[in-house]
């Protein structure tokens, strides 16, 4: 048994040691794009994700960008404008600022189209659905308990 | 095991009985006849009777809940693409089209939540009762092995969604994989050009971890029926007093009305199976339930170059961690905790599973089981940060 307590000393130090020397050599992630196209994608993302306060940082730094192309400035300066007192215009601003479709993939065609939320409607499938659920954990209650 | 399961005297073998077999055997109707082809009686062993408690089945709801993932996964890899491109739309494209595909979504995103629920209480059974001691440690280890794979699994599928959560994921795990020096390099954006990390990563998860969780499976069940059940760490009611064992106050004369309940309360392990399938029902419905009610979300194409998600519940203690120590306290911490389970049964010295011997293995299990919640809980109030460097 002291063996063993042993050998996972070691081992757990030599992981210790390893992760500690490999960090040195770690790749710190990427620069912050100087674009204002990849600014403005960054502070819609940050928005949808309700980072308000990065979404702020990103759009002042779009607005200052020395590369304002594939964006339409003015609709910028308006969301930021409204970044404090309402989110969803100033979200649906600074998409309708993006130049669409661009080289980035960001702009998939189809996007529109499929909403990202699906939600509960009560439709008569759904309905239908909810009452299957409700007997099936009933019969399994059912088969538990006479089990 | 009955005696007339027995056919020891049957010159012609097992396989050629004359006479029938047992009730079900006997009885007539489909329960008869399916016997009579399926031999059904195999699993009318005698099991103790708490290898029939909730507790002791939880391993089980947790095979059936893998069982709901394979089918309702398979069923959704039809619809799904595997490149950056399309991954996010053909996700969303899943649940507005085909007539249920939100539904099938749902299951296999809930079950997935209940899996983990009924994995770690599984853990925590397994834990309390000591059920690792001799000779079920190397049982213990395949579950260790089964939890990595499962963690492997949850992890692998919340990045196919291709959105902003998905893709920090990624970036996580890459980052982790450089820190893992020569074996990250196989999982790795170095190794496999050509092929997109989301498109390797989806392979594991549609194929390399099923496969090996399968044949972990496989070897868990084999050795949990050559082994036997653990016994309980404690005395039953029926031990200390075998007669109170049906009601009557202990010494009570044995009677044709108790002698007949003892009979009634024989367990054996085709219950636990009619028990599994009532729970298997109970589960579907509570998922088909979660599924229409709570639709899954998902996220829009994500974006380079910023951190603004958070992890799901399962890894959310990970992420304090990152907080404070950045990717390599992920790497060191995911790693102490493996070596940790691994060591469980091997640093329990107790001779017995009784709980009064095992006092501080039990205590150290319970610390670190709520260290692990209040890392989460504290994940939940503190604003996503960069652990990337960006
Ligand atoms: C995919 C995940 C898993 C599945 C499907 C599974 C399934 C099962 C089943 C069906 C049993 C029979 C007893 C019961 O249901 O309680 C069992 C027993 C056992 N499991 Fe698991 N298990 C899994 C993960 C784990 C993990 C994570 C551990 C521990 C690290 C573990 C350790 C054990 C041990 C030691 C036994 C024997 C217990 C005894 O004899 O009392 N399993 N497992």
């Amino acid at each position: 048994m002291r063996r063993i307590s042993k050998i996972l000393g070691v081992i757990t130090i030599s992981v210790i040691l390893i992760a500690g020397v490999q960090t040195a050599f770690a790749h710190g992630g990427g620069d912050d794009p100087k674009d204002a196209l990849a600014l403005v994608q960054q502070a819609i993302a940050a928005i949808q994700n309700k980072d308000m306060d990065l979404a702020t940082d990103k759009v002042n730094d779009a607005i200052e960008s020395d590369d304002p192309a594939g964006v339409k400035m003015d609709l910028v300066k308006q969301a930021q404008g409204l970044l404090a007192t309402d989110m969803d215009k100033a979200l649906s601003l600074l998409q309708q600022s993006l130049a669409a479709p661009t080289a980035s993939p960001t702009t998939v065609q189809a996007e529109p189209t499929i909403p990202l939320k699906p939600n509960f409607q009560g439709t008569k499938t759904e309905d239908g659905l909810l009452i299957a659920a409700a007997l099936l954990m009933l019969a399994g209650g059912l088969i538990v308990s006479r089990a | 095991m009955e005696a007339h399961n027995m056919p020891q005297d049957n010159p012609m073998g097992a396989g050629h009985q004359m006479e029938p077999l047992g009730e079900a055997a006997a009885s007539r109707g489909l329960g008869g006849w399916l016997n009579e082809r399926l031999s059904l009686d195999t699993f009318r062993y005698e099991v103790p009777a708490h290898a029939n408690t909730f507790f002791y089945t939880l391993g089980g709801i947790t095979m059936v809940c893998v069982g709901i993932l394979a089918v309702t996964g398979i069923l959704m890899t039809q619809f799904y693409t595997p490149v950056p491109e399309m991954a996010n739309w053909s996700v969303r494209s899943l649940t507005m089209r085909p007539f249920l595909g939100s539904v099938l979504r749902g299951i296999h995103y809930w079950t997935a939540q209940v899996v983990f629920v009924t994995l770690i209480l599984h853990l925590m059974r397994v834990f309390f009762t000591g059920s690792y001691h001799r000779p079920r440690e190397a049982n213990w280890l395949i579950g260790v092995v089964l939890a990595g794979l499962m963690g492997a699994l949850y992890f692998t599928g919340t990045v196919l969604k291709w959105d902003q959560e998905s893709f920090e994921a990624l970036e996580h795990m890459v980052a982790a994989t450089k820190l893992a020096g020569p074996l990250g390099f196989l999982f790795s954006d170095k190794f496999g050009a050509g092929s997109a990390l989301l498109t390797r990563v989806a392979s594991l998860h549609f194929v390399v971890l099923p496969l090996i969780l399968l044949l972990f499976l496989g070897a868990h069940m084999l050795l949990i029926k050559k082994l036997g059940i653990s016994p309980l760490p404690w005395k039953t009611k029926a031990e200390i007093a075998p007669e109170g064992a049906t009601g009557e106050p202990a010494g009570a004369p044995v009677t044709l009305a108790n002698s007949h309940a003892k009979v009634a309360k024989r367990h054996t392990f085709d219950r636990h199976i009619k028990k599994l399938v009532g729970y298997g029902y109970a589960v579907f419905g509570l998922v088909l339930a979660l599924a229409v009610l709570f639709p899954p979300k998902i996220g829009a194409y994500p974006v380079a170059g910023i951190e603004v998600t958070r992890p799901p519940w399962v890894f959310m203690w990970i992420y304090s961690i990152e907080n404070w120590f950045q990717i390599k306290g992920l790497v060191v911490v995911t790693t102490l905790l493996g070596l940790l389970a691994v060591a469980v049964p091997f640093v329990d010295r107790a001779k017995t599973q009784s709980l009064k011997d095992r006092r501080w293995i039990l205590v150290a299990g319970g610390l670190i089981a709520v260290a692990l919640v209040f890392l989460a809980m504290n994940a939940y109030v503190a604003k996503p940060a960069s652990h990337l460097g960006m």
